[in-house]
């Protein structure tokens, strides 16, 4: 497999700039996932990639050379797409012998059989090859989807949200498949998607586009541990993270209209006075003798855990706690913030460390 | 607010049988899920109940009164829909407006009871837009005022929050809670979502195949699912199921793993089972892994969710769990671990009935 390096991509249709001037490395073997909601330049990414758009500006390169002009077809690039795009009256063998039997591959038929079986195997789907694929399920469609990249042993994957199409269960599923399979074979993988759990469950490292710009790159710790903004912290975490408007005052953090009052923090000596203070709702905790005061106002149980709805002044703030918990709507609760896992923004949205 | 009963409520389309003879009562006030996959009969209960499709047979009372051959605007029951169903060429306000013109009340009702349901949605300031300058969860919040607006016996939901995406909908499904809660009209919601079957219902009924598979509150659905079905489709991932043999107190699963089961199950087991085949259940988070724990597996795959991580686990046999532990471990893919059971949380359904073993 290849490394794959993106240096200041920029890519306009028209007087709409899709891409801005985008600069990425994934390397050899990595599973790199690109997040963003519609229209964030995730699948032109993909298409510049495989030399389906040309670029406007920047250069593209695979091991360290260039692949502006070389054809979609040199670049030896496999796409997987979220339609899955099968030959309806072959056979699910025949739909991943046919890239092995392009006229510019000649392999013979005795190394596509090994190549079919191995790639049927890895997907779970050998028992399927002699199906008409009009006959399979959502779910055997996309495997044959997938099993048709794989047989190539192309230079990198591109997946253009392949799993949006199934049901959940299917798509929990095959998520840890893509995953084995990707970490077993060591194999170049750039993976688009908009769902974070997508992203956070299987990246190696995860970037985040909005409005054709990258806006961060790191390991899914590195993003939801660390957000660059208000925008990745909002986009990463179910339910999603609590923003509270505060200000700093002798050096203590008190949020607007509340309760709250951390104390200083290790980390909190460059806040601004007024900024926003980020908290996720696994580090607020009800107690018996928490510091704040709240009162419960709504109760979502969700089996393994509960999504509690705070009210602390004028503040409405989210809290997990594990199991079916039992509490009542309208009861008072006091609770705790991990101090030391809270995030600071400043008010344009950019994280302050 | 009123009370629904279903009484051998059947519908039939031609041969096919879209739902097959249901009894349900939903109680005043409650909020009670239809829950299952597409095909499942859900949304056809919910039109039948609202006389948008007439029962094949059987009855529906609404408080008591049969209803079962009314029109459905004889019902004074509101219907909100997945699509919004908004007057595209009317105004916020004029679409709220529009029930209660229709029904004759006098400006001064009509305004009363608009500013009433704006206050309590909080949407005043959309009330001169048309529903094409709306965001999808400001149109939701417009087609829920104007449902509101009528004051109906009961409200009937039809994946109203489906069209949205993520995070709106998991605001939205607080909003609607919210509501309820200070509403307190009896409301029947159709969803393929098991999240907010969970989140949202005083009771769930799990359909699945035409049928009802179990009628619970959330916590009777996760902890103890009726059957198989039940077991997996509520949960995220589902239940662990693992085909076992079972004797003399232990069960055995494919390859070396025994599970010794705690005393008071035994009596359960030895006559639940008619044979050795059994069908060993656990959450995920019922697992724990420890260095010194009994049974052992290999990691296959490890999902981190931000507040925790998803093992992935194949036993021998190829058989794979899923295993919930703190976000802060980490294992490569192929590394042992060794774990336990929580037995207070282990079920056991008979193979062949697919029925949970009580």
């Amino acid at each position: 497999m290849s490394d794959v390096t993106l240096k200041h991509i920029t890519k306009r249709f028209r007087d709409v700039t899709a891409l801005r001037d985008v600069s990425f490395e994934i390397a050899d073997g990595e599973f790199f996932v690109l997040l963003g909601q519609t229209g964030a330049g995730k699948t032109t990414t993909l298409r510049v990639i495989a030399g389906l758009e040309q670029h406007d500006e920047g250069q593209l390169l695979f091991d360290g050379e260039l692949v502006d002009n070389l054809t979609p077809a040199d670049r030896d690039v496999a796409f997987v797409f979220q339609q899955y795009s099968l030959y309806p009256t072959m056979s699910v063998y025949d739909n991943l012998a046919f890239p092995l039997r392009s006229p510019m591959r000649k392999t013979p038929e005795a190394e596509i059989r090994q190549r079919v079986q191995s790639a049927a195997e890895t997907l779970r789907i050998n028992h399927l090859l002699d199906r008409k694929t009009a006959h399979l399920s959502g779910g055997e469609m996309q495997r044959v989807s997938i099993g048709r990249a794989i047989v190539r042993e192309p230079r990198i994957y591109l997946m253009d949200e392949p799993l949006s199409n199934l049901d959940a269960k299917l798509r929990e599923a095959l998520r840890v498949e893509l995953q084995h399979l990707q970490k077993t074979q060591g194999s170049t993988t750039l993976f688009v998607t908009h769902d974070q759990v997508e992203a956070l469950t299987m990246a190696d490292r995860i970037g985040v586009l909005d409005q054709g710009q990258l806006v961060q790159v790191g390991s899914p710790d590195d993003i939801y541990d660390r957000p660059a903004t208000t925008f990745v912290a909002q986009l990463v975490g179910t339910p999603g993270i609590n923003l509270l408007p505060a200000n700093r005052q002798n050096g203590s953090l008190i949020v607007k209209d509340s309760s709250i009052q951390l104390p200083k923090q290790s980390g909190s000596d460059n806040v601004p006075a007024d900024f926003i203070l980020g908290v996720r709702p696994e580090d607020v905790q009800p107690s018996p003798n928490g510091d704040f005061a709240g009162e419960v106002r709504l109760i979502e149980p969700l089996g393994v855990e509960t999504i509690l709805h705070i009210k602390s002044g004028q503040q409405s703030l989210l809290s997990i706690v594990t199991g079916m918990a039992s509490w009542t709507i309208g009861e008072p609760v006091r609770f705790n913030i991990a101090g030391d896992r809270v995030h600071y923004f400043a008010n344009d949205g950019k994280r302050v460390s | 607010m009123a009370t629904i009963k279903l009484r051998q409520v059947e519908k039939r389309f031609g041969e096919f049988q879209a739902v097959k003879p249901m009894d349900l009562t939903i109680d005043s006030g409650e909020f009670v899920v239809f829950l299952g996959p597409s095909g499942c009969g859900k949304t056809t209960t919910l039109r039948m109940i609202s006389g948008l499709e007439s029962v094949s047979t059987g009855d529906i009372f609404l408080d008591n009164r049969k209803v079962t051959w009314l029109r459905p605007s004889d019902r004074d029951i509101a219907f909100v829909f997945q699509f919004f169903a908004l007057y595209p060429h009317m105004t916020a306000r004029q679409n709220i407006a529009f029930p209660l013109q229709a029904e004759g009340e006098s400006k001064d009702e009509i305004d009363r009871r608009i500013k009433e349901v704006v206050d309590l949605l909080q949407i005043g300031h959309l009330l001169n837009f048309r529903p094409g300058k709306l965001s999808g969860g400001d149109k939701q919040r417009v087609a829920l005022a104007r449902a509101l607006v009528r004051r109906p016996a009961a409200f009937l939901m039809d994946e109203p929050l489906g069209a949205l995406d993520a995070d709106f909908r998991e605001s939205m499904r607080a909003e609607i809670k919210r509501l309820h809660l200070d509403l307190k009209a009896t409301t029947v919601y159709v969803t393929h979502d098991q999240i907010e079957a969970m989140a949202m219902s005083d009771r769930i009924v799990v359909m699945s195949n035409a049928e009802v598979q179990q009628v619970g509150t959330p916590a009777q659905v996760y902890y103890d699912p009726a059957n198989l079905f039940v077991a997996r489709f509520i949960g995220s991932p589902g239940m662990n199921l693992i085909t076992s043999q079972y004797g003399d107190g232990v069960v055995r699963l494919p390859g070396s793993n025994r599970y010794a089961v705690a005393p008071d199950w035994r009596m359960a087991l030895g006559e639940g089972l008619d044979s050795d085949d059994v069908i060993m259940g656990f959450r995920p988070e019922a697992a724990h892994i420890k260095p010194d724990g009994t049974l052992v597996g290999e990691v296959y795959a490890s999902e981190l969710y931000g507040a925790y991580t998803m093992l992935h686990v194949e036993l021998e046999g190829n058989e794979i769990i899923h295993i919930r532990s703190d976000r802060q471990m980490r294992y490569p893919i192929g590394s042992k671990v060794r774990f336990d059971l929580d037995p207070e949380m282990v079920r056991f359904f008979n193979p062949k009935t697919e029925m949970a073993i009580n």
